[in-house]
C-alpha cells in the first residue's frame, strides 16, 4: 500500500470568483412609473386607506428602486483564486478619482465615468479570469447580483461573459449562493420560516465571522443615499467631498466581497 | 476626514490584517492522533482491497477459494450471496 495523502489535499487548483455589486437610486422618470403602476391590495376598499396606501408606497419608492432593473450599478467587486486572491478589484462607476486610502490597503480600483464604461471593463476582465467552469459565489447572487449585471449589461449593450451566460446553450455555470445556503448552517434559520431572505449581516453571526462587521458602519441601504450625495458633490465642484464619498461606497463594497469569501470559503470546508 | 470613512477603512485593515476565526490547526493534532488515524485509514484501505479482490472476477478459484473451501473450481453453492442456480445472476 502507498502512502495515503494526509490531511487530503485538493488536487485541482480552485478556480472560483466571489462578486458583489452596489446599486444607486433608478432614474426619477423610472420611479415615478413605479408610483403610476402601483395597485393598491385587493383587500383595501377605502378610498382614505388607497391614499394612504400609496402616499406610503410613494415615500418608500425611491429607496426600494435601488433594488429594481431600473436603477444603475455603481460598484463591483470581485476576489477570488483567479488571480485577485490578495486584494480583490473594485470597478466603480463614479469617475476617475484618488482614493489613496484603498490603495495604501492594496485594493485594486478602477473608477469608470459611465455604467456603461465600468460594465465594458467588467465583461473584458470576467472573460479573462472566468470560464463556464469559474464557479461564482456570493450573497443572494443568484436572485440579485448575477440577474442584475446580466440586465445591466444588456441595457448597456455590454457584452455579457460566458461566465454570465444563463441557460442551456453552454454548460450550465457552477454558482454558490451563501444565502440559498446559510439556513443549512443554522439550527435557528427555522425561525424565518419559509422566508429565503437571510441577511449577509446574519450569516455572519451564524459563521462567526467578525461581529459586529463593517455592516454595523453603514449598511447597503446608506450606499445609494452616499452615492447620491457623491454625485451632487462631483456636480457642484467638491471634489474632494466626493472622492471621501466614493472611497467609503467602494470600501464598503470591498468589504462586503472580502467578507463574502470568508464565507463562502467557511461554508464549503475551504479554511 | 468623514467618519463613518474612517470607521469603514479601519474596519478593512482589521479584515486584511487578522482572520477573525482561527481555523484547524494540523500543528494542533499531536503525532499520536495523527497514527491513530493513518493506522486506522490503512485498516480501511486493506478493507475496500481485499473487498475487490473478493468481489472482482476469479470465478474459477483465486481468493474465491476462501469460501469454497474445496480447494478450487467454482461452486455456485459456496457463493457468499445465494447460492445453487445457474452461476451469476
Amino acid at each position: 500500500m502507498s502512502a495515503i495523502p494526509f490531511p487530503f489535499q485538493q488536487l485541482q487548483p480552485d478556480n472560483y470568483l466571489v462578486i458583489d455589486i452596489e446599486t444607486g437610486y433608478a432614474p426619477d422618470d423610472a420611479i415615478s412609473g413605479m408610483v403610476d403602476d402601483w395597485q393598491p391590495p385587493g383587500n383595501i376598499k377605502d378610498p382614505e386607506k388607497i391614499q394612504a396606501r400609496r402616499a406610503e408606497f410613494e415615500a418608500e419608492a425611491r429607496v426600494k428602486s435601488a433594488l429594481t432593473d431600473a436603477a444603475p450599478i455603481i460598484a463591483v467587486a470581485i476576489k477570488g483564486q483567479v488571480g485577485l486572491e490578495q486584494h480583490g478589484l473594485v470597478l466603480h462607476a463614479m469617475g476617475q478619482c484618488p482614493m489613496p486610502a484603498l490603495e495604501a490597503q492594496g485594493v485594486k480600483v478602477v473608477g469608470a465615468t459611465s455604467e456603461g464604461l465600468m460594465l465594458q471593463m467588467l465583461s473584458a476582465v470576467l472573460g479573462q479570469l472566468a470560464d463556464n467552469q469559474t464557479l461564482l459565489a456570493g450573497h443572494n447572487v443568484l436572485l440579485f447580483d448575477l440577474p442584475k449585471l446580466r440586465n445591466r449589461l444588456i441595457r448597456n449593450r455590454a457584452a455579457i461573459p460566458v461566465s454570465l451566460q444563463p441557460g442551456d446553450a453552454i454548460e450550465h455555470q457552477p454558482v454558490y449562493d451563501t444565502m440559498k445556503h446559510a439556513r443549512y448552517f443554522s439550527a435557528e434559520a427555522g425561525k424565518a420560516g419559509n422566508n429565503p431572505f437571510f441577511g449577509f449581516k446574519r450569516l455572519e453571526q451564524v459563521l462567526g465571522l467578525s461581529n459586529p462587521g463593517h455592516k454595523g458602519i453603514m449598511s447597503g441601504e446608506d450606499v445609494p443615499v452616499k452615492h447620491a450625495e457623491a454625485m451632487a458633490a462631483l456636480a457642484s465642484g467638491d471634489a474632494e467631498k466626493h472622492a471621501e464619498l466614493a472611497t467609503l461606497i467602494v470600501a464598503y463594497n470591498f468589504q462586503d466581497v472580502v467578507q463574502e469569501e470568508k464565507a463562502f470559503r467557511l461554508m464549503t470546508g475551504r479554511y | 476626514m468623514d467618519q463613518t470613512l474612517q470607521e469603514m477603512l479601519s474596519k478593512m485593515q482589521q479584515g486584511q490584517n487578522g482572520q477573525q476565526a482561527t481555523p484547524f490547526q494540523q500543528q494542533d493534532m499531536t503525532a499520536a492522533m495523527l497514527q491513530q488515524i493513518i493506522q486506522m485509514l490503512a485498516i480501511l484501505v486493506q478493507a475496500h482491497y481485499d473487498r475487490e479482490a473478493r468481489y472482482s472476477g476469479n470465478r474459477g478459484g483465486g481468493s474465491y477459494r476462501r469460501y469454497g473451501g474445496n480447494g478450487g473450481g467454482w461452486n455456485n453453492n459456496q457463493h457468499p450471496w445465494g447460492g445453487g442456480g445457474n452461476g451469476w445472476r
